[in-house]
């Protein structure tokens, strides 16, 4: 598996949430966010990004990656 | 005990809503602090700049959340239980015209959503939890709607400073969506001074306060241990809004369930086989550990494995199948659970499941037999 075949969904968008001024919380995911993240904050600091009132990821693989290390309590190396 | 929680915090007042419309925000910058207070409330009153005649686009609004689709999946999919549909449908409504109201600027306070589900296993709690989940989902109550399932063994520590790092985990993997405890009367045991699930109940006290925009509760169980709960933890009690009661399902309707369930199998009774699992609905009513849908689905299960089997011998023998046969359960696939073995033993009338049925051990069913 040479590197371009890495992390199928690269360069695609992948709507992750939406802003919903009518709802209570004000924000609703779109069933795309990965297991157990339900903070738009945290989503941002693992990558995704605003566009508008979407909250969107243009590497899926990676953004799901960097979640599975945080929600599973891996330390990043710090070296 | 859990962090932070203080008698205080467990009677403050609910967060303030956060619509959109902010034409009557900062009052303070609009007027000065010598207004007079009777002209000062008219002014800071928001409903003065919203017009009585402001139209509201409730058709597109319904549209939109889809709502109307999960409430007819769960009229559809769900075999009677009128009342639980009837509650569903007013929390329901209540959402949809509190957001047609958010469109217009109208603010309240987010209505308390958490439940209790009392009744008898497999009447359809978790089912409709699931229901609920999506259609807080829809209408915007909570982020996700996802339904995270726990009982006391996944709350609930075996030793000091247990606790509190397996509810937390719990309530986040909720949050967003619904956390529905099975029988939440385990998780409090009034005997046990010294039992950790009064941090539990402490931690979820909080959230269900606090966090109620964003995670129902769904507290379930058999109706008697549940009220008993309630009476011994009334903190609980009084942040449940709605009780639903699920009645056990007739005869009747469990057999409309296991068609259904076939239904969805793409699978189907041949007219004995119906006739035969009405039999042996009327006969598993009356034995011991009956659990509503859950036992039908149970029976179907071992149905189809019986089928299964005729269907290998039979092609053994060199017989040709079908799709129909395929598709089709017999009365023998029925009439071969154990549910039957006193009426075969008393030489009932029921003789065609005496002639259908085969050598237990050929069945392959011996295990696992009801």
């Amino acid at each position: 598996m040479g590197v371009d075949d890495w992390g199928g969904g690269l360069n695609q968008k992948v709507v992750l949430g939406r802003r919903d001024p009518l709802s209570w919380v004000g924000f609703q995911w779109t069933g795309e966010e990965p297991e157990g993240l339900n903070d738009p904050k945290q989503a941002v600091a693992l990558g995704a990004e605003w566009e508008g009132d979407e909250l969107v990821t243009y590497n899926k693989p990676s953004f799901d990656h960097n979640f599975s290390r945080v929600r599973d309590g891996w330390m990043e190396d710090s070296d | 005990m859990a962090q932070g929680i203080t008698p205080e915090k467990l009677i403050s007042p609910p967060s303030q809503g956060t619509g959109m419309y902010k034409g009557g925000s900062n009052i303070d910058d609009r007027f000065g602090a010598d207004t007079p207070a009777e002209e000062f409330a008219e002014l800071s009153d928001p409903l003065r700049d919203i017009p009585d005649d402001l139209e509201v686009d409730a058709q597109k609004l319904i549209q939109d959340t889809k709502v109307k689709e999960v409430l007819h999946q769960l009229n559809t999919e769900l075999v009677a239980l009128e009342n639980v549909k009837e509650r569903i449908s007013e929390i329901a409504h209540l959402l949809l015209v509190d957001r047609l109201r958010r469109s217009i600027g109208l603010e309240a306070e987010p209505p308390t959503l958490h439940m209790s589900f009392t009744g008898n296993p497999g009447t359809g709690k978790t089912t409709v939890a699931s229901k609920m989940g999506q259609i807080l989902w829809k209408l915007g109550y909570v982020r996700k709607g996802h339904v995270v399932t726990a009982s006391r063994d996944d709350l609930v520590g075996q030793y000091v400073g247990h606790t509190a790092p397996k509810t937390r985990e719990v309530i986040k993997r909720a949050m967003g969506g619904v956390l529905f405890i099975d029988e939440a009367y385990n998780i409090y045991r009034l005997d046990n001074e010294r039992d950790y699930g009064q941090e539990t109940v402490e931690m979820l006290l909080e959230v269900m306060e606090n966090d109620r925009q964003d995670l129902v509760v769904v507290m379930a169980g058999y109706r008697d241990k549940m009220d008993r709960f309630f009476s011994d933890v009334p903190g609980i009690s009084s942040r449940i809004a709605h009780h639903v009661d699920f009645p056990d399902y007739s005869a009747e309707e469990l057999l409309d369930i296991g068609r259904m369930m076939l239904d969805s199998q793409r699978y189907q009774f041949s007219g004995d086989a119906e006739k035969a699992f009405q039999d042996y609905l009327q006969i598993r009513l009356t034995r011991p550990h009956f659990a509503n849908g859950r036992s039908v689905r149970n029976a179907l299960d071992r149905a189809r494995m019986r089928q299964a089997i005729r269907l290998y011998d039979s092609v053994e023998k060199g017989r040709k199948l079908t799709k129909k046969d395929l598709v089709t359960i017999e009365a023998e696939d029925i009439l071969q659970s154990r549910v039957f073995d006193d009426l075969h033993q008393t030489g009932s009338d029921n003789g065609e499941a005496k002639a259908n049925s085969k050598p237990r051990a050929k069945a392959g069913a011996g295990k696992g037999k009801k």
